[in-house]
Parts: structure tokens; C-alpha cells; sequence
């Protein structure tokens, strides 16, 4: 029986990705800081929650996706406004190499914030996590179906507002 | 635009590792929550073994204690509603003061009356008048 990961190794394992999939969902990198703590702690304090699960990022995914929830449901009845505080930008990716890049990093981020929380998880899941639609049904708690056409909907979306710029660098 | 062509270039974005200075803090504070909860398990396991050494002594039989208190119960509301029945004593009117003089009255007239029959005054001496009746044998006598 293979001993099981650290609380260490499991960070430095998956908080990357975690830290990814929440700055996407919240826009904001206080909250996703929150919800990392809030995910490492509850797995400290019950490691067992971790024994019989087969795949372990998505599991942490899982968590850090409910907990993510909570967080956006307490902010929207506490501030009306958070809306629009999601729609400040928030740097979601490692800044490319040529400026081209850059412009096309920004249009996207700008475009996955128009996107609704439930899509853009979705997208997250499918093109930065290549999970499957059974494994992001599973993870958010959907039918593959949902999942697959909650998917189709978000990119037709990015690419009609991204084709401008796509056309650019392609 | 091919689908397959736009998703790799979206997927071509790498995404922003997290600050390396969070990893010392998440999971030091995650290894002092850690802490906590095991001190606080350890307090509910010890409460447990209280729980579970009074639950020995005082629970052998549940439905004892059930009638035990289904009497506590029953004597409790007896008492309550007898509590309510007693006749207040602040409640008895004063008796009016013509009936208080009246009584005085009649308490005297008793003492007098009392004092009257301990002390009898001596009667005189009644006097009484020569029978009119005849001895036979002195009428005889007499003739």
C-alpha cells in the first residue's frame, strides 16, 4: 500500500494548478489565497478525507471549486457590486514572450471574465487541467453532458471575441 | 478558424504559478489548525470516556429512569395545582365592629352570669306556717 503524500508534497504538487483554477473563478487573488488556505487546512486537520480517493487533483479541485463557490455566493449577497469587482482584471497568465502574445493574453483574460462562473470552470478544467467531461461532471458536481455543452457555449463565445486577434498572430 | 487550432493556442497560455512566499504560510497555518484539532479530539475523546463511564453507572436501565421522572412529573404538577387550591388565610374578612361589641357583650353577660352561680347569696331562713293538719292520735286526744 503506497504511503500516503504529505501535506508538503500535496502542495507542492497541486497548489499551482489550485492556485490557477481559483484566480480564474474568483478574479481575485486575495480570495483565491483564502480558499488554497481553507483547502491545505481542512486536508491537515482530516487527513482521511484524502484515503480513498483515486485521483487526488481532482478531488482538490473539487474542494477548492465548492469552497470557491461559497465564497462568490457570501460576496454577491454581501456586496451587490462584486460583479464588477470581478470584471477587474487579474493577471492569469505567465506574461509571453512577444508582445503579440501579451495583447492575446489580455483579450483572453478579459474574455473569460465575461464568461458566467459555472462556464469558465468548465473551460479552466478542459483546456488547462485536460480533464475529461466525465472527470469535470464529476468535479463540479454536473452530467458530462452539462459539461460538454456548458464547454461549447464558452468557446464559441471566446472566439467570436477573440477572433480579431487570433487572426492577428495565427 | 478550426476548433482545434484556437484550443491549442488557448491552451498554449501558461498559467500563473502560485507566490512562492504563500507556501510557508498556507501550510503553516494549516499545520497549526492541524494541531488544534487533534488537541480538540483529544478533549472529545476524553469527554466521550466520561460520557461513557456515567452512561455505565446511571443508564442500566432506561425505562426506570423514565418512570422515575414520568413521577417527578406527575408529583410535581399535584403539587402545583394542591398549591392552588389552599384557602388563603389573608383573604378572611375582619368581622365587622358592631359584631366584635356584641360579642364583648355577650362575653360579659357570661361572666356575669358565671360569677353569679359560684357565689350563691344566702336565702333567709324560710318561714313556714302551722300545718293546718292534725296529729289523728291528738284529735283523739282532744276529744
Amino acid at each position: 500500500m503506497p504511503q500516503a503524500p504529505t501535506l508538503e508534497e500535496l502542495y507542492d504538487q497541486h497548489a499551482s494548478a489550485l492556485f490557477g483554477f481559483l484566480l480564474n473563478l474568483l478574479r481575485n487573488e486575495s480570495d483565491a489565497r483564502d480558499v488554497l488556505q481553507d483547502v491545505f487546512t481542512k486536508i491537515a486537520q482530516r487527513p482521511q478525507l484524502l484515503s480513498n480517493v483515486s485521483e487526488v487533483r481532482g478531488f482538490l479541485l473539487r474542494l477548492s471549486h465548492n469552497s470557491a463557490i461559497d465564497v462568490i455566493r457570501r460576496q454577491s449577497t454581501r456586496n451587490r457590486n462584486y460583479d464588477q469587482l470581478a470584471q477587474e482584471s487579474v493577471d492569469l497568465f505567465v506574461e509571453g514572450a512577444n508582445p503579440d502574445e501579451q495583447v492575446f493574453q489580455q483579450k483572453l483574460a478579459g474574455a473569460m471574465v465575461e464568461l458566467p462562473p459555472d462556464q469558465r470552470a468548465v473551460v479552466h478544467l478542459k483546456l488547462w487541467e485536460h480533464q475529461t467531461f466525465d472527470s469535470i461532471a464529476e468535479t463540479l458536481g454536473i452530467s458530462p453532458n452539462t459539461a460538454a455543452s456548458r464547454y461549447r457555449y464558452a468557446l464559441d463565445k471566446l472566439r467570436e471575441r477573440l477572433r480579431p486577434i487570433y487572426e492577428e498572430i495565427k | 478558424m478550426k476548433n482545434d487550432d484556437f484550443e491549442k493556442q488557448l491552451q498554449k497560455q501558461t498559467l500563473r504559478p502560485v507566490p512562492e512566499h504563500w507556501r510557508n504560510q498556507i501550510l503553516h497555518t494549516a499545520r497549526a489548525a492541524e494541531v488544534t484539532a487533534s488537541a480538540r479530539s483529544k478533549d472529545t475523546l476524553k469527554r466521550e470516556v466520561e460520557r461513557g463511564w456515567l452512561h455505565r453507572l446511571l443508564w442500566p436501565c432506561p425505562q426506570a429512569w423514565g418512570a422515575l421522572a414520568a413521577v417527578w412529573v406527575v408529583v410535581f404538577i399535584l403539587n402545583f395545582m394542591g398549591a392552588e387550591n389552599k384557602p388563603v388565610v389573608a383573604s378572611v374578612q375582619v368581622p365587622a365592629r358592631e359584631i366584635l361589641v356584641a360579642l364583648k357583650q355577650q362575653q360579659q353577660l357570661r361572666t356575669e352570669l358565671l360569677s353569679s352561680s359560684e357565689k350563691p347569696v344566702a336565702e333567709p331562713p324560710k318561714w313556714s306556717a302551722p300545718s293546718t293538719r292534725i296529729d289523728p292520735q291528738f284529735q283523739l286526744i282532744a276529744v
